[in-house]
């Protein structure tokens, strides 16, 4: 027995669906609030243990969704765990699905549903919420069609991935919540800005085996901040600007991301002249500090440690020999 | 009944040793190609705090931008177990010098430690599985399963104990089970035991910097009978002493005899040998005998006078003249007839001649007495007194009363240089006193007096 065919509720892109899905939207542009929609860039994806540890966000568009706990956060809310203070607040936002559609991101399926593991940014609280999951059916086939998305989110558990989506309010969650070295710098010159990349060595920054990226630079008290680390800094050697800046004979600019000299190198284009770039040596630092991390108590452990500890006896059988 | 505060901090220097083992560790990403990109130093804190600490280090909003950051590490003291094995003696010290003080004056006591075992578990928050076994991996081959920690647990005290730290056991709380709105968590639990000690307190007291050890002569009423007789000067030959006696246990009183052949009491048996004798026995304030028992003797001068000595009564020139001997050298002739020009020595150099003291003393007023050998030899070397029968030199009186005794010499030990402090080495003086007469000792103030 077929359904009745004067009621054509479950047509494909019927009138009432595209009415019904119009009310939707509107009604989410009116009552919902503008998020960025965060999609996660897998970039070593891990078969054995089924993990990305270097996955990164590099993209981030503008949307309206609809909060649809509307009592506040759910989950467990704040609490002390063994490692500090967790937050686990939990939020559902409702999305339309032609909406999200529309911000066209690329990628398998990317451009048709949200996808857990994304990340949703609040801007009310300034929050990153994870996608824990997406439910596509809450609202079960409303005359025919599914008009949303609800994105059950949880509070991101930050583990050092790279933010660049290229807006600050979400870059800076990357400088801010990151593994950082403060550096205390004493003579030099130029200017560090944030984002750019530094490093040691003699060998410029694509060869370079000690590298990092500028999060902080106060020219007033020397202090440069340093994430994504890579190797170990040393005090005998400056952190150097990268990359390096090349003034033209036209006085155009030329910035070369790798370095590479040879380019542009012929006589229509004119000889380059290196610009000097913000090197300063290191006044001190330690590794050890981690200012962005208020709960990390490595420096205060080792410092009491370091006067209990007997460092006189290290080798007590080799007289110093082995 | 155990009132007595002090505080060492052993079990938050043990909480800083344990968490110090693990705030240096780090984690490093790769990507496809194995290149590093990123190498991150993990967290690590003591995880028991107050709540208001831990809140108050974010704000409100702040804490609202993530949930947490991984991976991290956290650790707590989870119990504390006396441990029976490792168990010491318990009347058993440590023994230091107070070297808090610029120079030493007390020393520092403290007993035996109490052997404990403390329960560490160390927390390991990862996001992802491979930033756990990274960090496990750069953690238990150090653990054999001990990790040897020397500790300062006593600075005052110069205590280095080395504690093992044991791992125990490592676990893994996996909790990817469950529906997609479950966050997993990856968290790993090692526990450990350090086996540490728990110290009692200190106890101060003063160091031995100086002994002073009175030597006195018991006033006991000692009987006649126990006096001794002899003062022994031993020569180089033990067999034939050369002696001074004292004899007051036959005779009343004493005198000076040199007489080769003496017999216990004090009696010259050779008469005929000539020598000096004060004898107070016969008549009362002795005399000078030179006859053995005659009646009357003579002395003569180097000038050839006369010296009779007769009744107790010295007369000099031919005649009994009662020339009175207000100013009279007596001159010592030796066995050669030469006279004595040299400190006068006594003794006797063939085992004949003897020094008879009865009732009296010898008084010696400057000058010098030298001693002899038997061969006539000047005794150089260190003299040894001998008493007959007791290990006591008797000097005082025998009625002496117990209130009457006094310190007769002090011996003194010294630490030199006295501004020695601790651990400096250094040596002592030492100082043999003897107290003139009227000099007191007071035992209560350990003062002397006159």
């Amino acid at each position: 027995m077929a359904t009745n065919h004067y009621f054509n509720n479950f047509g494909a892109d019927t009138a009432d669906q595209k009415l019904i899905e119009n009310i939707i939207i509107e009604s989410i542009q009116t009552y919902g609030i503008d998020v960025y929609y965060m999609p996660r860039t897998q970039v070593n994806t891990d078969s054995i243990f089924g993990e990305d540890r270097i996955s990164k966000f590099e993209d981030a568009r503008q949307i309206e969704m609809y909060i649809k706990s509307v009592d506040g956060f759910e989950g467990d809310g704040t609490f002390v765990s063994n490692f500090g203070l967790e937050v686990r607040d939990q939020i559902t936002f409702t999305v339309s699905r032609r909406r999200f559609q529309e911000l066209q991101f690329e990628g398998d399926n990317r451009d048709k549903e949200p996808t857990e593991g994304d990340l949703v940014y609040f801007p009310l609280t300034e929050s990153l919420f994870q996608i824990m999951h997406v439910q596509g059916y809450n609202t079960f086939y409303q005359t025919g069609a599914l008009q949303t998305f609800d994105l059950v989110c949880e509070l991101f558990e930050y583990a050092d991935e790279a933010i660049d989506t290229g807006i600050d309010d979400l870059d800076k969650i990357e400088r801010e919540e990151s593994y950082t070295i403060e550096f205390t710098l004493g003579s030099g010159s130029g200017t560090y800005n944030v984002e750019e990349n530094v490093y040691q060595g003699t060998s410029g920054y694509a060869n370079s085996s000690i590298k990092g990226e500028v999060s902080n630079w106060d020219s007033g008290t020397s202090t440069l901040k340093l994430i994504n680390v890579i190797g170990t800094f040393s005090t005998s050697d400056n952190i150097y600007e990268s990359p390096y800046s090349i003034q033209l004979e036209d006085d155009s600019t030329l910035l070369l991301d790798d370095e590479d000299i040879s380019t542009p190198n012929s006589s229509t284009e004119g000889k380059p002249i290196w610009e000097s770039t913000a090197s300063f040596a290191i006044s001190t630092f330690d590794d050890q500090e981690q200012s962005t991390d208020p709960s990390a108590n490595n420096v205060a452990i080792e410092t009491v440690a370091d006067s209990i500890i007997d460092f006189t006896e290290g080798n007590p059988f080799s007289e110093g020999n082995i | 009944m155990l009132g007595v505060t002090y505080y060492h901090q052993t079990i938050r220097k043990y909480v800083a040793v344990f968490g110090t083992l693990f705030n240096d560790l780090n984690i490093e990403r790769t990507n496809s190609s194995g290149t590093v990109t990123e190498k991150i130093k993990i967290p690590l804190a003591y995880g028991p705090k107050q709540k208001w600490l831990l809140a108050m280090s974010d704000t409100t909003a702040s804490r609202k931008v993530t949930a947490t950051r991984s991976p991290r590490m956290g650790f707590a003291l989870t119990s504390v177990d006396y441990d029976s094995v490792r168990k010491l003696n318990t009347v058993g010290k440590n023994w230091a010098a107070n070297s808090s003080l610029s120079t030493t004056t007390s020393l520092l006591t403290q007993f035996n430690p109490v052997p404990y075992n403390f329960a560490f578990d160390l927390f390991i928050l990862v996001k992802n599985a491979e930033d756990g076994t990274q960090i496990l991996e750069q953690i238990l081959p150090y653990f054999t399963p001990e990790f040897t920690v020397t500790v300062n647990t006593i600075p005052d005290m110069g205590i280095k104990a080395d504690i093992p730290i044991v791992l125990n056991s490592s676990s893994v709380a996996d909790e990817y089970e469950g529906d997609l709105a479950t966050r997993r968590t990856i968290t790993w639990t090692l526990s450990f035991t350090l086996k540490g000690y728990i110290y009692p307190d200190i106890k101060s007291s003063s160091i031995i910097k100086t002994i002073e050890v009175n030597f006195r002569i018991p006033a006991t009423a000692v009987p006649t009978t126990d006096l001794s007789n002899y003062i022994l000067m031993e020569s180089g030959s033990a067999s034939a002493p050369v002696y001074i006696q004292t004899d007051g246990l036959l005779i009343a009183g004493g005198g000076i005899m040199f007489d080769g052949d003496l017999v216990a009491g004090g009696t010259v048996l050779n008469e005929d040998d000539g020598g000096i004798y004060l004898d107070g026995l016969e008549t009362a304030g002795g005399r000078i005998v030179t006859d053995g028992l005659a009646y009357r003797g003579y002395l003569y001068t180097e000038d050839g006078n006369q010296i009779t000595a007769e009744n107790g009564n010295l007369y000099i020139g031919d005649d009994y003249e009662d020339v009175i001997a207000t100013s009279v050298t007596i001159l010592l002739e030796d066995q050669d007839g030469a006279i004595l020009t040299e400190d006068f020595a006594v003794g006797s150099s063939d085992n004949a001649g003897i020094i008879l003291l009865e009732s009296t003393v010898i008084e010696i007023r400057g000058g010098s007495v030298q001693l002899e050998d038997m061969d006539g030899r000047i005794i150089t070397e260190n003299i040894q007194i001998q008493t007959d029968g007791t290990t006591r030199i008797i000097n005082e009186r025998e009625d002496d009363g117990i209130a009457d005794a006094t310190i007769k010499t002090r011996y003194t030990v010294e630490p030199s240089p006295s501004t020695a402090t601790a651990d400096d080495d250094y040596g002592f003086s030492e100082t043999f006193e003897f107290f003139q007469d009227g000099r007191e000792n007071d035992p209560a103030t350990g003062d002397d007096y006159t």
